[in-house]
């Protein structure tokens, strides 16, 4: 039994480093430009690799990339959940375009539950064999004790935890 | 306790499962990290494993019978 002990918290030790590690993010590469400007505050994306975000908002966003003519593009934008949900796409655009800038207002509403988490957003554009990858990470306002949910969890935890510990506890006693 | 290893199941795996929320609240972890999901299957296998193999609690010695009276 010790040693089942000893082995869980070894694994633990060791593996716990690096699942946590901070990752390193990318900022937006050249010649690709985006920004996005929420309550009057604008994130350029070949600066910013993190942002604290409001639950709802609008978000006025814009990208661009040097060119001219009619030619096919490919990109999307998504959001990354944990394995084994797939991540789920914001917008994507694959088409014929002689455009090379777009703008708009993307307006979301994000759940109570969130608050806290932080979301990694990434995104990617393909044209001419060039392709410009970006990711960034966006945490919602408020979280910890301030967030319902991770307050119900603590019971949780407890509850459960104290669930092992008899579970554990040698048989007979 | 019959179905233990029942009890430490169900408790091991909301045990990782609060724990991966936890640590989704306090920015210890992002939301694509592989902890949201392998914590609750550890805690699960764990609390299965620590049920089964708890090691039985000392029984007491037997007693002697009594000694008969004497006499007889």
């Amino acid at each position: 039994m010790r040693a089942l002990r000893l082995g869980v918290a070894a694994l633990f030790v060791l593996a716990a480093p690096l699942l946590t590690a901070a990752r390193a993010d990318a900022n937006l590469e050249p010649p690709c430009s985006a920004s996005g400007t929420l309550n009057g505050v604008t994130y350029d994306a070949a600066k910013v690799n993190a942002a604290t975000i409001p639950r709802t908002g609008d978000v006025h966003w814009k990208g661009s990339i040097p060119g001219s003519g009619t030619r096919a593009i490919d990109g999307k934008v998504v959001v990354k959940l944990p394995w084994p949900i797939p991540e789920r796409t914001l917008g994507s655009w694959t088409k014929e375009s002689d455009s090379y800038e777009n703008s708009g207002v993307y307006h979301y509403d994000l759940p109570s539950v969130l608050a806290g988490v932080d979301i990694p957003v990434s995104g990617d554009h393909t044209e001419h064999g060039k392709t410009c990858l970006g990711s960034v990470v966006v945490r919602i306002e408020g979280g910890g004790v301030s967030n319902p949910v991770v307050i119900g969890t603590f019971v949780v935890f407890i509850i459960s935890g104290v669930g092992l510990w008899v579970s554990f506890r040698p048989k007979g006693v | 306790m019959r179905k233990r290893w029942l009890l430490g199941a169900v408790s091991g795996f909301f045990f990782g499962l609060s724990l991966s929320i936890i640590l989704l609240g306090f920015h210890v972890i992002h939301l694509d990290s592989i902890l949201v999901t392998l914590l609750p299957v550890l805690g699960l296998v764990v609390g299965i494993a620590g049920a089964l193999w708890a090691p039985r609690g000392a029984r007491p010695a037997p007693t002697a019978p009594p000694a008969p009276p004497e006499g007889t």
